[in-house]
């Protein structure tokens, strides 16, 4: 669509401009234009407000005078953009709507827990958007709707075919909308009520797709937290979206009220995934992932897992405590590998699953062999292109005819390839059979991906002169020996031969699963695991994830006592940090005693991503130890007391919450003096 | 005034008295606002303003800097630190040892999912856009910043308020975009 000849700006200029968004100096050039350019102007006038105009509106519908005078009206005054308004007609077009500028409602599209989707047409663009407005019972307090809108920015941020791109966040009058991609399709769940369960091929192919948009989001740093058929829309020409991100947290705090205490609950019965259900706010992108697993079982065998259960909470519970039936049990021709995929998607425990949604992308490609590749997510001409007719034909579905010589080659190469496709799942089983406080164990079951190169590589730091060897990390370990820069690895990515328990190792496991090496113990243990020898003055280097949760620790020349070490924490949840979210934790000489006094806080804060991998350095000479983030100096640490002089170097990871680390190494250096002795 | 860079890029750039008073005048009511709420606090809001202020001023080419986060969360830690030192040495004076919760303030700005901070949060950035709009609208002609305030804040419709003010429809258009590019370029760094 071309709004303008040539010689005017162009869309973009002029959206930008309308939305105040235009770079400084280049502003006037358009603001001239528009002056004497009415078609332009009316381009302008046309262009959406977004949330920066919402703010100011909303700053100044407020008045100057709207903060709270007092600290004790804090909690019931409402001085905020969320005011109680008149509600809207509960049937037909709110006013606002009706009435609205910008956009001519042509349909209503559907009505769920958030509120009611509209098909509209931009009058002026005529681009076709889906507006979701949403219920004033979901976004009746403040916090609810700051939170909206700053979701909706963040899911603003996603562009990738496989997620339904949300625009905008929009107000008319007192109504909240949502303004975003118009879906010409189905939902998964109306496909699989009006035909039950899908070919294979097309399950596959449909949940493959959902998990690369997933994979997206979940490097741009987001999560959805209620991925279940219903969310994820089919195009006719079998793409398939992801609808809603951001807007699972908003409905669950309305429900919240109901169900649990706060943050407790958010999702779907069927298809929430048991750490979710027990705490939402540890639930990561394998929540996700485990939601994907409930989708996929549920496109196959017709329903959800747990749909058996009498009550919602019955199914909450069942995800927690109960074993689905495996898919192909309930679904003969399911191969016993794709049974396999889907049984590790629901693994209880979040590290035994598929780590991140590229992962499972990967392993559901065999079974979309038909399928065309990566590049092209829709599905082939003629392949379940018809929703109102029948899905796509059994003979559409060439892998099911070959499923016995089509095996996937991909999935798992350690493993023989016939024969045993049981052994795996009997041997899940037997982890699934754990609780699921007993989650922090990790079964050693080498169902590692081929190459083990679609880890989450988030590393976005550019110009990394200082390492050259982190590099080396992205797409899996590459041992550092060999680097000519002194560096010796003490993780060859393969084994953990380096690392033997320490005596305080309290029930803790160290395992190397895709090229990481992986220290974990269930809640109240602590997995510790040490060098084979001592170090005194050294350069080390650390590629880890930064998984919030318990405190991750590097302990630094170990003595005879547990806590008579330098340790380096990140990650953890006992750090009082005044400053900031949390990004790299603290640095100590840990003693029984000092502990406490002595625990420092980093006078620089770099800020890593949740489960972004990243670079920890520490530099230990003498009495002086010096961490590095993203090789910035996060702490300058001078024991100006009797020094630990050498001593082992530590890993140490406590409660559920896993180390991970992809790659270690150490140089030594030569002893140095101590400084500023007493 | 240099009007190419965002307030908070001048300041840890090529910082001049005009923008240290831009800041002064865009922070100093909303912690003093915020202060005064505490009854405790009563009398030491003015030099405990004064405290976040110095310490925002002093720390500010850092935070640009090593930037980790929000501007917002940063001052509430700022404002949070220096209640607690405030807090500590109240009690030193004292010679008492107080119960920790004495200041509900505090504790609840340092918890970062509280409803106060998530308040927090909301109030400083609308404080910031209305109290910037405020500053920035002396660079404008006052048919202009009348015709933004008339289309932006009330919802009138641009041919309307070009009636009001005997000035074509493209005249308001524009006028709504410049303002709003200008606080929007302005208020830049302030409300991630």
């Amino acid at each position: 669509m071309s709004l303008v000849p040539a010689t005017h700006p162009t869309a973009a200029d002029l959206i930008a401009f309308g939305q105040g968004k235009l770079p400084a100096d280049a502003v006037d050039a358009v603001a001239r234009h528009v002056e004497t350019c009415d078609a332009c102007r009316q381009a302008v006038d046309a262009v959406p407000a977004d949330s920066f105009a919402g703010l100011v509106k909303g700053a100044h519908a407020k008045g100057a005078t709207a903060l709270p005078a007092a600290a004790s009206k804090f909690g019931a005054s409402d001085s905020l953009m969320g005011r109680a308004t008149t509600p809207a007609p509960p049937h037909g077009l709110p006013p606002e709507l009706a009435d609205h500028p910008r956009f001519r409602v042509v349909r209503e599209l559907g009505r769920g827990g958030m509120g009611v989707v509209y098909q509209a047409e931009h009058k002026m663009m005529e681009r076709q958007v889906a507006i979701k407005v949403i219920s004033k019972s979901v976004l009746d307090h403040p916090e609810a709707l700051a939170r909206f809108e700053g979701e909706v920015r963040a899911a603003a941020k996603l562009k990738h075919p496989n997620i339904v791109a949300a625009y905008d966040a929009e107000r008319a009058g007192d109504l909240h909308m949502l303004v975003m991609e118009y879906v010409d399709g189905v939902d998964l769940a109306k496909v699989l009520k009006r035909k039950g369960p899908l070919p294979i091929l097309n399950a596959c192919h449909y949940v493959r797709q959902a998990a690369l948009g997933l994979k997206h989001a979940h490097e741009e740093g987001m999560v959805h937290r209620d991925v279940k058929p219903q969310n994820l829309m089919l195009t006719p020409k079998g793409q398939v979206k992801v609808l809603d991100f951001g807007l699972a947290r908003l409905a669950s705090e309305r429900k919240g009220a109901g169900l649990t205490q706060d943050g407790a609950f958010m999702g779907t019965p069927e298809y929430v995934s048991p750490e979710q259900a027990t705490d939402a706010r540890t639930a990561d992108i394998r929540a996700d992932i485990y939601s994907l697993g409930c989708t996929l079982y549920a496109l196959l065998a017709g329903r959800p897992p747990f749909a058996g259960e009498a009550t919602p909470m019955k199914q909450v519970l069942a995800h927690i405590e109960k074993e689905a039936a495996p898919l192909s049990e309930v679904r003969p021709e399911v191969p016993a590998e794709l049974s396999a995929v889907v049984a590790r998607m629901l693994a209880k425990d979040p590290a035994r699953r598929y780590q991140t949604p590229g992962d499972v992308a990967q392993a559901l490609t065999p079974f979309c062999k038909a399928a065309p590749k990566e590049a092209a997510p829709a599905a082939p001409p003629g392949r379940d292109t018809r929703l109102g007719g029948d899905t796509g034909s059994e003979k559409a579905l060439p892998f099911k005819k070959r499923v016995d010589h089509a095996r996937p080659k991909t999935a798992d190469k350690r493993r023989p390839s016939s024969g045993n496709g049981n052994r795996w799942a009997v041997l899940v089983a037997a982890g699934l059979a754990l609780p699921l406080l007993l989650a922090g164990i990790i079964l050693v079951i080498k169902w590692t991906k081929k190459d083990g190169s679609s880890t989450e590589v988030t590393l976005k730091f550019g110009g990394d002169n200082a390492n050259p060897g982190a590099k080396a990390g992205e797409g899996g370990v590459k041992p550092a020996a060999g680097e000519g820069d002194g560096f010796v690895s003490l993780f060859d990515g393969k084994e953990r031969k380096e690392w033997q328990a320490s005596k305080f190792n309290v029930e803790g496991l160290c395992t190397v699963e895709d090229g990481v090496l992986v220290l974990s113990a269930k809640e109240g243990k602590v997995a510790r695991f040490e060098t084979r020898r001592a170090y005194s003055d050294f350069h080390l280097r650390v590629e880890a994830m930064n998984i919030p949760g318990k405190n991750k620790t590097l302990d630094l020349r170990t003595a005879v006592e547990v806590k008579e070490c330098y340790a380096v924490s990140f990650g953890g949840e006992t750090y009082d940090a005044p400053l900031e979210h949390l990004a790299i934790g603290s640095f100590v000489r840990e003693t029984g005693e000092i502990r406490r006094a002595d625990w420092l806080q980093p006078r620089n804060r770099v800020s890593v991503k949740d489960y972004a991998w990243f670079r920890l350095e520490v530099v230990a000479r003498a009495n002086k130890i010096v961490v590095k983030v993203e090789g910035e100096n996060v702490l300058e640490y001078e024991d100006v007391g009797v020094p630990w002089k050498s001593g082992k170097i530590r890993l140490a990871a406590g409660g559920s919450t896993p180390l991970r680390i992809r790659k270690i190494e150490i140089k030594e250096l030569p002893p140095t003096k101590p400084t500023d002795r007493k | 005034m240099e009007t190419s860079a965002s307030l908070l890029e001048r300041l840890t750039t090529r910082p001049d008295e005009a923008s240290w008073r831009r800041l002064d005048a865009l922070y100093r009511p909303l912690i003093r606002r915020w202060l005064s709420g505490e009854p405790s606090l009563r009398d030491d809001v003015d030099d405990l303003t004064q405290d976040v202020m110095t310490v925002l001023v002093r720390e500010l080419p850092a935070f640009r800097r090593q930037r980790t986060g929000s501007f917002r969360r940063w001052l509430r830690a700022i404002t949070v630190h220096r209640l607690q030192g405030h807090l500590r040495a109240t009690r030193r004076r004292a010679a008492v040892s107080a119960p920790l919760d004495a200041c509900p303030l505090v504790d609840q700005l340092a918890d970062e999912e509280s409803t106060l901070s998530r308040r927090w949060d909301e109030e400083h950035n609308a404080h910031v856009v209305r109290r910037l709009l405020e500053l920035i609208e002396g660079e404008f002609a006052a048919t202009t910043v009348t015709a933004f305030r008339r289309v932006v804040l009330d919802g009138a419709k641009p041919a309307e308020v070009a009636g009001e003010l005997s000035i074509s429809v493209n005249a308001v258009t524009v006028a709504k975009s410049k303002v709003l590019s200008r606080l929007r370029q302005e208020a830049e760094g302030f409300l991630d």
